[in-house]
Parts: C-alpha cells; sequence; structure tokens
C-alpha cells in the first residue's frame, strides 16, 4: 500500500499547472501573427542619401509632380491626373539572377500607386537590376490630382524592393512631402543609364 | 519501502521526448534544405589554376582572363557603363559523351567574388544582362550544343571597377545534370 500524497504535493501540483497554463497563454498571445513573421523588412531612408538593403540601394534624388511628362524614348504622357515623377538610382548588391526593381511603390495613407511602365524602356520600373552597377533613370506614378493635394500627401512614402512580392526582404521606404512640390505644366526626364553619376 | 519519485518514473519517456523532438525537426529540415540546395549549383569544387577537369559530360579549363576598363579604348567601343569593366574569361570545352538526344550539355557561366571585405557578390554572364554592349563581341559567350569537338567560348561579365579589389574572382561552369555541384576556377 502507497503513502497517502501529502496536501502540500497537491498544491504544489497546481501552483506548477497554473503556472504552465500562465506560460502558454503568454505565449499564445506574443507570438507574431503569420502576416507579421513573413512582413517585409522595412530600412528607412531620405531623399537624397543612398539606402541600403539586403540586395538593393537605391537614391531619390529628386521628386516633381508635373500634368504631362515626357520620357527620354520620346514617349509623352498625358492623364486626367498628374504625374509624381522621381529621380531615382538603383542598384543590385550581391546578385543580379533574377533581381529586378519588382517594387517601386508610392504610398499616399491608405492608398498606393505602383510605378507606371506606359514609358516602357523610358522608366526603371521593373528593370532588372547589375550587381554593383547603378541604373539612374525615372519612376513615373499616375495618380488623380487631388491626392497630392491631401493631409495624408506631407507623410507619403516611396517603397522599393527586389520583388513585386517584398515579403521577407528588405523593403526601402523613402518619406516624400508631396504637398511641399508645385505642380508643373510640362516635364521632360531622362532615358535610363547605366554606369556611376 | 519509500516510491521512485514522477521523474525517475518516467525518465525513459522523458528522454525519448528530449532526442525525438529535435531530432525531428532537424530532419524535417535538412529534408527542405536538401531539397533547396539540390536544386541548384550550391556545392563548388575547386579547380587548380590551369587545370582541366571532367565535370559532366565534358572536361573544362580555363585558358585565359582579361579584363578590360571601361575608360580605355576597347571598353569605349563596346560602351561600357561608367565605372565599370569588362570581364572576359576565355573557357575550352572538350565533350566527351553527349546527351541522348546527341547534342552537347549546355551550360552556365558565373563570376564569384569572395574574401572581401563586403558579402560575396556575383555577376551573369553579359549575353543575358540588361547592360547592353556596342562592338564586335565574341563569336561564342557559353557552351553550345552543337559543339562535337574541342572548342572554346568567352564569357563576358559587365562589372564594378572594384570588383576583385581585395578580394578573390573565380569562375563558376554549372550544368544542370551535376546540381548541386558546380566547377569554380579560380580567376589571376
Amino acid at each position: 500500500m502507497t503513502a497517502p500524497t501529502s496536501p502540500w504535493r497537491h498544491a504544489a501540483n497546481g501552483v506548477l499547472l497554473t503556472a504552465i497554463l500562465a506560460v502558454a497563454a503568454l505565449v499564445l498571445h506574443t507570438t507574431p501573427s503569420r502576416e507579421v513573421q513573413q512582413s517585409a523588412i522595412v530600412v528607412p531612408g531620405v531623399v537624397g542619401e543612398p539606402t541600403s538593403g539586403r540586395n538593393i540601394r537605391a537614391t531619390v534624388h529628386s521628386v516633381s509632380v508635373a500634368e504631362s511628362v515626357t520620357a527620354g524614348n520620346g514617349w509623352a504622357g498625358s492623364t486626367p491626373g498628374v504625374w509624381v515623377v522621381v529621380d531615382l538610382t538603383v542598384q543590385a548588391l550581391v546578385v543580379d539572377e533574377k533581381t529586378a526593381l519588382g517594387t517601386a511603390v508610392l504610398r499616399v495613407g491608405d492608398v498606393s500607386f505602383r510605378a507606371s511602365i506606359r514609358p516602357q524602356n523610358g522608366t526603371v520600373a521593373e528593370n532588372r537590376l547589375a550587381t554593383g552597377v547603378p541604373l539612374s533613370g525615372p519612376l513615373m506614378f499616375e495618380v488623380p490630382t487631388d491626392i497630392v493635394a491631401r493631409t495624408a500627401a506631407k507623410t507619403a512614402t516611396l517603397e522599393f524592393a527586389t520583388d513585386s512580392d517584398p515579403r521577407v526582404d528588405s523593403l526601402l521606404v523613402v518619406p516624400v512631402d508631396l504637398t511641399a512640390l508645385v505642380v508643373q505644366p510640362d516635364l521632360e526626364v531622362a532615358f535610363p543609364e547605366w554606369g556611376a553619376r | 519501502m519509500r516510491r521512485p519519485g514522477w521523474l525517475r518514473r518516467n525518465a525513459l519517456a522523458l528522454v525519448a521526448v528530449a532526442v525525438l523532438l529535435p531530432a525531428t525537426l532537424a530532419i524535417t529540415m535538412a529534408n527542405q534544405w536538401s531539397t533547396y540546395l539540390t536544386g541548384s549549383p550550391s556545392r563548388p569544387l575547386d579547380v587548380a589554376d590551369g587545370a582541366t577537369v571532367e565535370y559532366g559530360h565534358s572536361g573544362w579549363q580555363v585558358e585565359k582572363t582579361d579584363r578590360v576598363s571601361g575608360t580605355s579604348a576597347a571598353g569605349q567601343e563596346r560602351d561600357l557603363p561608367a565605372g565599370t569593366d569588362l570581364v572576359i574569361v576565355t573557357v575550352r570545352v572538350d565533350p566527351i559523351t553527349f546527351l541522348e538526344d546527341g547534342t552537347a550539355e549546355l551550360c552556365t557561366a558565373r563570376l564569384e567574388e569572395d574574401g572581401g571585405t563586403g558579402l560575396p557578390r556575383s555577376w551573369g554572364n553579359a549575353a543575358g544582362s540588361p547592360i547592353s554592349l556596342d562592338g564586335p563581341g565574341p563569336e561564342l559567350v557559353s557552351c553550345s550544343s552543337e559543339q562535337r569537338t574541342p572548342y572554346t567560348f568567352d564569357a563576358e561579365f559587365v562589372v564594378p571597377a572594384d570588383a576583385g579589389d581585395g578580394a578573390t574572382l573565380s569562375l563558376g561552369i554549372a550544368v544542370p545534370t551535376e546540381f548541386p555541384d558546380y566547377l569554380r576556377f579560380t580567376l589571376d
């Protein structure tokens, strides 16, 4: 016959069980969601300075707003809205295989705009990148006229990554104040060019 | 007689959990990594300078390496971007056996930089690069499925002028049937 279990042993088991449940609840409620686990790794930048991620380095030289834009390949863009034109230099840092400027997004509040590919080779949007060799040229974002005057346009951001799906990789985020820019009637931009400026 | 404690009574099960749980995780992860690594050229076979080595269906040798500065006359003739050089590696291929359809195997050539202060970098063949070059290029820029006798090709790479500074440049040659192995020739 075994000796009866002491009341202290029962109490200790109860405390241990409660502690295990508390730890389990803590782990359950603090574990990052799948969305957070797979989210992009944001690298903040500023206009005029190079910003580097895992396999991308980009410099936003200037941002302009224009009613119409003429690209270096002769393409002339008309729009019922306006063009936000970004002068960008971008390069891959470690590998060029399957590497392109897949993400080039202008975000104003909760609205985002992808860089237009209408100018075809007149823009660096979706262009393949080379390791250590900079590519300089324009990005054109076609946006509604009222977007650039919204309050959220003061804290708009430009986002760049090497894939159209930047999850679990670097996402360069450069803030721009669109409300501070004067809307120009027409803007001519240079053809994209490889090499150091 | 005093009854053994809970830990002692469950020792075997606890040891089994302590061993099997990490082993299961390790095997699962190793399996996924193995699948990933065997699908790409990830295991280099280093080749001594000037040596000929058999790999896949052919013998391989790096005959010579040239470097053309973007500021030189030859570099300007090829319209190299500012701040870049052109690295040209001449590779000799000696087809030994052929594929079932009678053709020679194709290959991929990449230039790798390692051992410097920064992260390892690599470049794809200029023939498939977004940077287009002008002027007379080489006749063959990669392996040919048509060649049945020994031949050479010139793999060209557009690299920044600082590529190789304080680091080692090597040429990687890969054929899909030999993955994950690939040849790595250290360049002069």
